[in-house]
């Protein structure tokens, strides 16, 4: 599984609440979930973000609200990856759940900044900044972890377990 | 005390790790204190807050009908991968400002902020003996006017004994609105969305950009009594301010 695209830059300890605001948990839809990503840190990432493209943010990503419709909203907005120094416990959970792919890599993290191309290869944990020419290795995930993300998920997963 | 320890370890302090709670202080909490403490302690990204069982934890598993349990405790020889000293008596009310649990200063250097709103309740502060705390330095004093008080026992069980002893009474003569149990206003939910700008010291549990309403909207978070005397002076204060030292 690899992806690549533009990177998108954010900070420390982004929280559920700004990944996907309260406000919006009337609806279990993931498009319109995705309709409103980000908006309360980045007004804008809902329009430029393209399928493919790569979330990139410092420590404690996802800490806060329990909420799944994070990890979904992101994933709906056609973000590939997240790549951050470190995620929040129930955000990495719930992330693996949906099938959102994500990796733990301070050293890419720093050195790469808003816009630059980035590529990830999730078999290898791979990451490649295009714009600079420089190769970062995350820990990749185990194979049993890559079959549930490339069955879509926890319950696809077991389903496809039990069939 | 939980925001004291956020304050000092961060909101990724204890991450994928056990906040274990011990020691003489410990002894002395009640049985809500340590739920609270339990509550908040993911809020340093903690799995869980622990404390160790005894005769209180067991007489409050006796009342709430569980049966008997295996009880667990840590080894004596234990390894941890830090330890943290914490003197109860000589903690201070501490509020967490905007918009991080961590963001904490003593209520003494708080400064003059003026509020708009107060939460009292919620999963996180809204027991029975938070109730008690809420309406001993409430009664006989009444909301600023300019400020909205909620009050948000935590279950149907506990709205009733609030009831029962009073407390619901000093509420609404103090000028509080008390709702049911719900999440309400917690995360922006319903009843008591921040307009923007406003500013709402609450007794939840996230202070996140956006959390209770309004992006520019403030939350500050605090004790019961923290809240209270803050409901009553319309700004951050202190319960000594309200029913003295």
């Amino acid at each position: 599984m690899k992806a690549k695209g533009k990177a998108f830059k954010y900070g420390d300890n982004v929280d559920t609440d700004v990944i996907i605001p309260a406000r919006y948990l009337n609806t279990p839809d993931a498009s319109e979930l995705a309709g409103h990503c980000m908006e309360d840190i980045d007004d804008s990432f809902t329009a430029r973000v393209q399928p493919g493209d790569i979330l990139v943010a410092g420590r404690n990503f996802g800490c806060g609200s329990s909420r799944e419709h994070a990890p979904l909203a992101i994933k709906e907005s056609g973000i590939a990856c997240v790549i951050a120094e470190s995620f929040a416990r129930i955000f990495y959970r719930n992330a693996l759940n949906i099938a959102l792919p994500i990796l733990e890599c301070p050293a890419a993290v720093r050195a790469i900044s808003a816009a630059d191309e980035v590529s990830v290869d999730l078999e290898t944990g791979e990451i490649v900044n295009h714009t600079t020419g420089q190769t970062f290795r995350a820990e990749p995930f185990p194979p049993f972890m890559m079959e549930l993300i490339a069955a879509g998920g926890l319950v696809a997963y077991l389903k496809g377990k039990k069939a | 005390m939980i925001l004291h320890l956020i304050g000092r370890i961060g909101v990724d302090g204890a991450r994928y790790q056990s906040l274990e709670f011990t020691g003489d202080g410990v002894a002395n909490l009640s049985m809500d204190d340590r739920f609270t403490i339990a509550n908040m302690a993911i809020e340093a990204g903690a799995k869980n807050g622990i404390f160790p069982v005894d005769e209180q934890t067991l007489a409050y598993l006796r009342e709430h009908g569980a049966k008997p349990p295996r009880v667990y405790a840590a080894d004596p020889d234990a390894e941890y991968t830090r330890t943290v000293d914490i003197d109860l008596g000589a903690l201070e009310p501490t509020v967490a400002f905007p918009h991080l649990p961590s963001n904490t200063r003593p209520v003494r250097e708080a400064g003059d902020v003026a509020i708009d709103q107060v939460v009292i309740g919620s999963c996180t502060n809204g027991r029975i003996s938070d109730m008690r705390i809420a309406a001993e330095v409430l009664r006989g004093h009444t909301v600023a006017e300019r400020v909205r008080a909620i009050v948000i026992p935590a279950t149907q069980r506990i709205w009733l004994q609030a009831l029962e002893e009073g407390l619901l009474k000093v509420f609404a003569e103090a000028g509080c609105v008390v709702s049911p149990p719900t999440c309400g206003p917690c995360l922006g939910g319903h009843m008591g969305i921040l307009a923007q700008g406003e500013r709402c010291v609450a007794t939840t549990n996230r202070n996140f950009v956006g959390r209770m309403g309004h992006v520019k909207s403030e939350v500050y978070l605090a004790s019961p009594a923290v809240a209270a005397a803050s409901a009553i002076a319309g700004r951050i204060t202190a319960p000594e301010t309200i029913i003295g030292e």
